[in-house]
């Protein structure tokens, strides 16, 4: 009876136990023999399989295993159990089989397994270290095959290959990690890093890519759809980010830019942008000002051109001229050497000089006929009647052919004052290209020397109407060119290094050695890797013109000079500024002045530190100078034309800056109610304000720097309006109070003081839009 | 030392009185103790001594008598044999060379011979190899385009010459790290002197 009645209570704990023993034995004995059974099996199987069968056998035995627990054992037993499986299988033999002959990574990798690579990340990452097995492996192939690749000199030859190559390797390995890595996080940043080492490995990969840009822009890029073109330049960019010296890409990208824009061969306008926008996103606003120079620049001229025709409308059967007006320091550095025009051209460019100075005064044009174009319109002796589009120099050189059939070099050269080793390459492609030789060489040897005679070449003979015979594609620079532009690439860095350290001095004001070079390498990383001993030249350089300071006693440790004796550096000039303001002037003066405009050019580049000079800088010494009534006119003119220069080289928005800065104090005062009620309430008043030799000083300073800022911005004057500034708080001048200084040609009763009327009358009259003077409402 | 000579010729002395002088204190104005003579006075300028200067130049040595200025200027040197003085008067020795109003560095030779003048006596070998450095330098920039081009040094290169000398040992170069705050000139120097060694 107490066997029925609590049975069953008893029972089922009894069974409950004896269930738990019976599988904890189960586990045991199935681990115990499972370990023996794998080791065995994945000792056989290593010997005789390959790679990826080894991976098909661990991958199913793990499966089955892992069936199996679900079926028949608890749960908690699969961890135990594949643990097994995974040690004996996978990671006891992980090195072997990522090293396997003929069927290891490394060969997975080359022959794009992802099946097989996908089996091995898998199986692989179950156990520790497993993965970061693959990643090294990886990431050595890579370099290794990356390395080959740059040091190829078969591949060096054609720089557009070269590129497609490392792009083809990208997408490779972006795929692998894609479809058999999982996107792994690890792996894509050991791609990453694998890229940047081995790109940087060969000096020329910033050039080549932008060569690579270059034929895609001129004509890679044609015809193809926009979403694709985005596709192209992202990969660009991409690759762009792995470089080291992004400065020396920027060169080139400039001079390449230069003679796509200059040819007319650029396949898309938008395309070209949104690569400018790509790289102004990655490295800022300074990266891109210039380039974005040389649009405008593009843009402006056609609007010139247009005026110059609608000018001249006599001109307009006559041959057609196409100017572009390049700003210097946008573009890239060309000496001009200038060639004989023939007398056609040169009379018409004459006009176009003087339309232009007309417009733009205080200009200086130079001719750049080493860069330009011309489509002839030619003749030949049977009769064929042929466009050519040839080089300005070219066309010097065809021209002469209209007044002589024979000429001598010595003859050509003469005539048209080409350099010589131009007026060879260009005498080269006119009559030694098969299908463009439209002059003859006597005699047909296969350079140009100096006693050859050329003729036309009444034979020539081509399919197309239009030849094309001009040479103005970017290529490979050539060994000597390669070493100037690398001696231009330094020397650029060289101001930049010192801004840099300058920067970082004035606001930490002390800093050691070390903490100082790491410092200035990581604010310059984004352009290029600082070399630390030029850095420390330059720090050298720095101390010796007293922009640094090493600590008396501890040589390591630099300063940030606080007062230099001025007195020392600028002797008597600054006698009348007290001793608080000297270090303001002394140090605006020595950046400006001692620093040079072109270095003051990579500052100013940098937004962050124009405002910086701005607010604590110029406009602080000057106004504050200018309260104590003891600015010296010299100090107000140097001041003023080096905020110009860092004006002229800043960016729209920075000129607008400057601008409503420098009418500030005019708008000031000019809309001050008391200063109306003085000086500008009846004509007389101006009397006084023209006796008052400070303010007319100020005034007419102002007025002065302010058309010259606008000069040099080539901001249209007219187009000019104060209310567009970028800077919230400046009040726009009223015009109409110009007016007033212009009625004032009554000032004329006041000998001592019409020279500065006069002068403000003519910048006025030049900046404004104003009404008819003879009417006179007063508002 | 030319400089001593011009200003012998400048003092408001007669230039016998000057030549007089050094032949009675025995002193040849070659001597280091001329020019320490000169830091004393805090002469401003090279080949000119004013007559404050030389009046606070006597009143420092407490010389008023021949006899007394005889013995003071023998004893000059060990002026130097505080830390402190020395270091003063090694940038004065510089500053003493700069005739110019604006000039900030000193041609190589006169430096050699400030080298040999101020530092021998303490650091003779050091200052040899220096000396010799510095030489080889200007004449390898006559014959080729060397990147090392020191034709004039400043103030700043001086001052680690001595700070260099002081503070490492020549035997001892390998610890020498040139991604310190030594100027770059003295880190091709140390790399001069290694390859000098190796041969």
């Amino acid at each position: 009876m107490v066997l029925h009645k609590f049975g069953e209570k008893l029972y089922s704990g009894l069974v409950a136990t004896m269930t738990g023993h019976l599988k904890e034995i189960a586990k045991s004995v199935e681990a115990a023999q499972g370990a023996e059974f794998y080791r065995v099996e994945s000792q056989k199987f290593i010997e005789c399989c390959d790679c990826g069968d080894y991976l098909k056998k661990a991958e199913r035995r793990l499966n089955e295993e892992i069936d199996r627990v679900s079926h028949y054992l608890d749960p908690r037993t699969e961890k135990k159990i594949t643990n097994v499986v995974e040690k004996e299988m996978i990671e006891n033999h992980m090195l072997r089989l990522i090293h396997m002959e003929n069927s290891g990574l490394v060969h997975m990798f080359s022959d794009d397994k992802y099946d097989d690579l996908g089996r091995m990340y898998n199986l692989f990452r179950r156990v520790p270290d497993g993965l970061s097995k693959i990643r090294e492996v990886m990431t050595e192939h890579i370099k290794e095959t990356g390395k080959q690749l740059v040091n190829d000199p078969e591949r060096l030859k054609d720089p557009v290959e070269f590129v497609q190559r490392l792009l083809d390797e990208k997408d490779k390995y972006d795929k692998i990690i894609n479809f058999a890595f999982n996107n792994d996080k690890s792996f894509q940043n050991a791609l990453n890093s694998s890229f940047e080492y081995f790109i940087n490995l060969n000096p020329r990969s910033p050039e080549f890519i932008s060569l690579f840009v270059d034929d895609k822009l001129r004509k890679g890029l044609k015809g193809v759809s926009e979403d694709d073109v985005e596709v192209t330049l992202d990969k660009v960019m991409m690759l762009f980010r792995y470089l080291q010296e992004k400065d020396v890409f920027e060169k080139y990208y400039k001079q390449h830019l230069a003679k796509r824009l200059l040819s007319g061969k650029t396949v898309s306008d938008d395309a070209e942008r949104s690569l400018i926008v790509k790289l102004k996103t990655e490295c800022g606003y300074q990266f891109t000002s210039k380039l974005e120079g040389m649009f405008t620049d593009m843009k402006t001229s056609q609007d010139t051109m247009q005026g110059f025709y609608a000018s001249h409308p006599e001109l307009v059967d006559g041959p057609t001229l196409t100017v572009q007006v390049l700003t210097t320091g946008s573009w890239p550095t060309q000496s001009s050497v200038t060639c004989n025009l023939p007398a056609e051209m040169s009379a018409l460019c004459e006009k176009f000089r003087s339309y232009y100075l007309g417009t733009h005064t205080g200009r200086r044009l130079s001719w750049q006929t080493n860069m330009g174009t011309a489509d002839l319109k030619a003749t030949f002796g049977k009769g064929q009647k042929h466009e050519l589009n040839v080089s300005t120099y070219q066309m010097c050189v065809l021209m002469l052919f209209n007044n002589a059939d024979r000429l001598s070099y010595k003859e050509i050269e003469q005539a048209t004052e080409i350099p010589a080793s131009d007026l060879k390459r260009c005498l080269q492609s006119l009559a030694l290209v098969k299908g463009r030789n439209v002059l003859r060489k006597e005699p047909m040897s296969k350079d140009v020397g100096e006693d050859d005679a050329f003729f036309v070449n009444d034979k020539f003979s081509s399919k197309l109407y239009k030849v094309k015979i001009g040479t103005v594609v970017a290529q490979k620079e050539s060994e000597p060119e390669k070493q100037e532009t690398r001696q231009r690439v330094e020397e650029d860095r060289k101001p930049q290094i010192e801004a840099a350290i300058v920067r970082i001095m004035k606001s930490r004001k002390q800093l050691d050695h070390n903490n100082l070079i790491a410092e200035v390498t990581k604010q310059l990383q984004s352009r290029f890797l600082a070399n630390p001993t030029e850095v420390k030249k330059r720090i050298e350089s720095l101390i010796e013109r007293d922009f640094l300071e090493r600590d008396e006693n501890d040589r390591k440790l630099y300063r940030d000079p606080d007062v230099v004796s001025l007195k020392t550096r600028f002797g008597s000039n600054l006698e009348s500024i007290d001793d608080g303001e000297y270090e303001f002037v002394e140090f605006i003066c020595e950046n400006m002045v001692s620093l040079g405009a072109s270095n003051l050019q990579s500052i100013v580049g940098d937004s962050n530190i124009l405002p910086f000079y701005l607010e604590q800088g110029i406009a602080n010494t000057i106004g504050c100078l200018q309260r104590e009534g003891c600015l010296l006119r010299g100090e107000h003119n140097l001041l003023g034309e080096a905020f110009l220069v860092m004006a002229s080289v800043a960016g729209i928005q920075q000129q607008q800056e400057v601008l409503a800065w420098l009418l500030e104090p005019l708008s000031q005062e000019w809309t001050h109610s008391e200063w109306q009620d003085k000086y500008l309430s009846e004509p007389y008043g101006l009397v006084y304000l023209f006796s008052e030799a400070q303010v007319m000083w100020s005034s007419f300073h102002s007025v002065t720097f302010f058309d010259k800022a606008l000069n040099r911005s080539g901001i249209k004057k007219a187009n000019w309006n104060p209310e567009n500034s970028s800077t919230p708080d400046s009040t726009p001048i009223n015009p109409i109070l110009i007016k007033y200084f212009v009625l004032s040609g009554s000032c004329s009763y006041f000998p001592a003081t019409s020279h500065y009327t006069l002068s403000l009358v003519s910048i006025c009259t030049s900046n404004f839009t104003w009404r008819d003077p003879s009417c006179n409402d007063h508002e | 030392m030319q400089l001593l000579i011009q200003c012998c010729v400048l003092w408001f002395v007669s230039p016998e009185g000057i030549e007089a002088l050094c032949n009675d204190v025995n002193v040849n104005h070659t001597d280091v103790r001329m020019l320490i003579f000169a830091w004393k006075m805090k002469a401003e300028k090279q080949g000119y001594f004013s007559k404050d200067e030389w009046r606070r130049g006597l009143k420092c040595l407490g010389a008023d008598t021949r006899p007394k200025l005889k013995k003071a200027i023998e004893g000059l040197d060990k002026e130097l044999k505080v830390p402190e003085c020395f270091e003063d008067f090694y940038s004065y020795a510089f500053q003493y060379c700069l005739t110019e109003e604006k000039q900030r560095s000193v041609d190589i030779e006169t430096i050699c011979e400030l080298l040999n003048i101020v530092l021998k006596s303490e650091f003779p070998n050091q200052v040899n190899l220096l000396v010799e450095y510095l030489k080889v330098g200007k004449q390898l920039f006559k014959l080729i385009y060397v990147q090392n081009d020191y034709r004039a040094l400043n103030m700043d290169q001086w001052r680690s010459f001595y700070r260099f000398f002081k503070e490492v040992d020549f035997h001892d170069l390998e610890n020498y790290d040139s991604s310190q705050a030594w100027t770059v000139i003295i880190d091709n120097f140390v790399e001069w002197l290694k390859e000098k060694e190796k041969n």
